[in-house]
């Protein structure tokens, strides 16, 4: 699927498959992505603000988001380099407005 | 609704109706060789048989008989494999771009690139080779 700049907010994205879709820009604010699989993807400046991303699956490209402050990535799986890289963005804080879980605290950050 | 999205589920829909309308005209054509409304017309089959002037061999009756209940069966029978379990592939290798999606229910929809053509073309090749299918017309 390619879905360039396409507006997922506040949808409701539960076990959606995203496998190698083309997801620049695309703005998932406020979305329930919560064991959605989001693998091999493009997310070249994509949105992850105020996501609910429990349990999803990610690869290194959400290194490429443009914002992922305010996400909820309990128990979301990423690769071994890719966590720590991703603790040490600056947008990597803030509180979830659905779950009220810490940002830095849901990826387990030092 | 995305108008891609209506565009190829409607070409999908006419591509089946197209081969379910193929078939029941197959259906029909091998019923009316196998089945005379007249018993008593000579037959219209042009084969060694007629020119002899002899009977029909069974097995030629067998085989049409099983043509016209195979035929029949790819027809009447629902066609249930056409379904998709789970969220469906509605967005499956399909051009988005732009496009508002935002405060939708989409749980569990497949939302993957490259393969929704490859899926559509085999569940429709399922349909009509399932083995269901031709156990009952056997």
């Amino acid at each position: 699927m390619i879905a360039k700049s396409t507006n997922f907010g506040k949808s409701n994205l539960k076990g959606c498959r995203f496998y190698k879709a083309y997801l620049v820009r695309a703005d998932f604010s406020g979305a329930d992505l919560r064991g959605a699989s989001l693998e091999d993807t493009s997310m070249d400046e994509a949105l992850l603000k105020d996501t609910v991303a429990v349990g999803a699956y990610f690869s290194a490209s959400i290194m490429d988001t443009l914002t992922v402050e305010n996400a909820d990535f309990t128990d979301a799986q990423f690769p071994i380099k890719t966590l720590p890289l991703l603790c040490e963005r600056s947008d990597a804080t803030g509180t979830n407005p659905v779950t009220g879980v810490d940002t830095r605290e849901s990826l387990m950050c030092p | 609704m995305p108008s891609p999205l209506h565009q190829q589920n409607l070409v999908l829909t006419k591509f089946t109706m197209n081969c379910f309308q193929a078939l029941l005209f197959l259906s029909t054509v091998v019923a009316l060789n196998s089945f005379s409304l007249a018993p008593s017309a000579k037959a219209k089959t042009i084969n060694a048989a007629t020119h002899l002037g002899t009977s029909i061999p069974s097995d030629t009756i067998r085989f049409e008989l099983v043509s016209t209940l195979f035929a029949l069966a790819l027809v009447v029978s629902p066609a249930t494999s056409l379904a998709v379990s789970g969220g469906g592939l509605d967005f499956a290798g399909i051009d988005i771009s732009g496009q508002d999606f935002s405060n939708g229910n989409y749980k569990g929809k497949d939302f993957t690139q490259g393969k929704k053509f490859l899926v559509a073309f085999l569940a429709v090749l399922q349909a009509i080779f399932s083995p269901t299918k031709i156990i009952v017309a056997i």
